[in-house]
């Protein structure tokens, strides 16, 4: 469809709430029809953005009740969200180069790590940057990911406000920067909601007021 | 009792890098993408505003 309406997908979005009728996505090349819905449901264009929105809705949630379970969550779908585009870039490649396969299997395992250092350099033709500091930052949540999400060591944690605070606003570098830097690396648009996940604003730990000390706020004219 | 919140701003900073990385590499829903800071600075004026007027002091 984009050919046709160039960056259409810009104004509708990546996923499609579907009413009725049929909607299906087609591969442009092959012709061959990927996905299809003929009943209510939902379409996805980008698994991708998908998995970063529910990043970002889970870290909302995880600021909203100060919660490290719903920080877990979006740490799982903000790197989520990395590994899909990877594996989409390399997916695109092997289209265009049936001689040199990136191939990521059960017999032929590749580490993430891997994909980074030698996937994208290949696909881009240029070393991708991995002195800066988004790199890690973006180690650091994957450890605390795998320890406490993927495969739970501690029976029982402690985690303070500050560290939470802190670990959230890695989120921003280690996730975000990293998915960005990706994107800029082989001239893709950066979508929207990458770009406000990654300039959100900083979180800090507050001391709530009391209804009491915020009337007075209001009534002093300090509202 | 002590929780978190988003800050209610983010930095001028940030908010500068903001826009560029919208005008210069995200979805601005036209074809369009603009090369460097002075050409969004030039399209903020060519409609009679100005950049660091809507970056966050």
């Amino acid at each position: 469809m984009d050919e046709n309406v160039p960056m259409f997908e810009n104004l509708a979005g990546s996923t499609w709430n579907v009413k009725r009728g049929h909607v299906g996505i087609v591969d442009r090349r092959s012709g061959e029809t990927v996905a299809e819905l003929r009943e209510p449901g939902q379409l996805e264009l980008s698994s991708s953005q998908a998995k970063l929105r529910g990043a970002v809705a889970a870290r909302a949630r995880a600021v909203k009740a100060s919660s490290y379970s719903e920080f877990l969550s979006c740490l799982d779908q903000g790197i989520a969200a990395i590994e899909a585009y990877l594996n989409r870039r390399a997916s695109l490649w092997n289209q265009s180069n049936q001689n040199d396969q990136l191939i990521d299997s059960r017999q032929q395992r590749v580490s993430f790590d891997d994909k980074i250092r030698k996937w994208v350099p290949r696909m881009t033709g240029s070393p991708f940057p991995l002195g800066e500091s988004f790199w890690d930052h973006f180690k650091k949540l994957r450890q605390v990911r795998d320890d406490d999400s993927i495969h739970p060591k501690r029976e029982s944690y402690t985690i303070s406000l500050e560290e939470l605070a802190c670990l959230i606003n890695m989120f921003r570098t280690g996730v975000c920067e990293l998915l960005i830097r990706l994107h800029l690396a082989f001239d893709d648009v950066v979508p929207a909601v990458l770009i406000r996940a990654r300039f959100a604003p900083n979180v800090v730990v507050t001391k709530k007021l009391s209804q009491k000390a915020l009337c007075g706020r209001y009534d002093r004219g300090h509202g | 009792m002590p929780s978190l919140q988003f800050e209610e701003r983010i930095s001028r900073r940030g908010s500068r890098e903001m826009i560029l990385m919208f005008a210069k590499h995200g979805e601005l829903g036209a074809s369009k993408r603009f090369a460097s800071e002075h050409a969004v600075r030039k399209l903020f004026r060519s409609i009679g505003g100005n950049l660091d007027d809507i970056i966050e002091k």
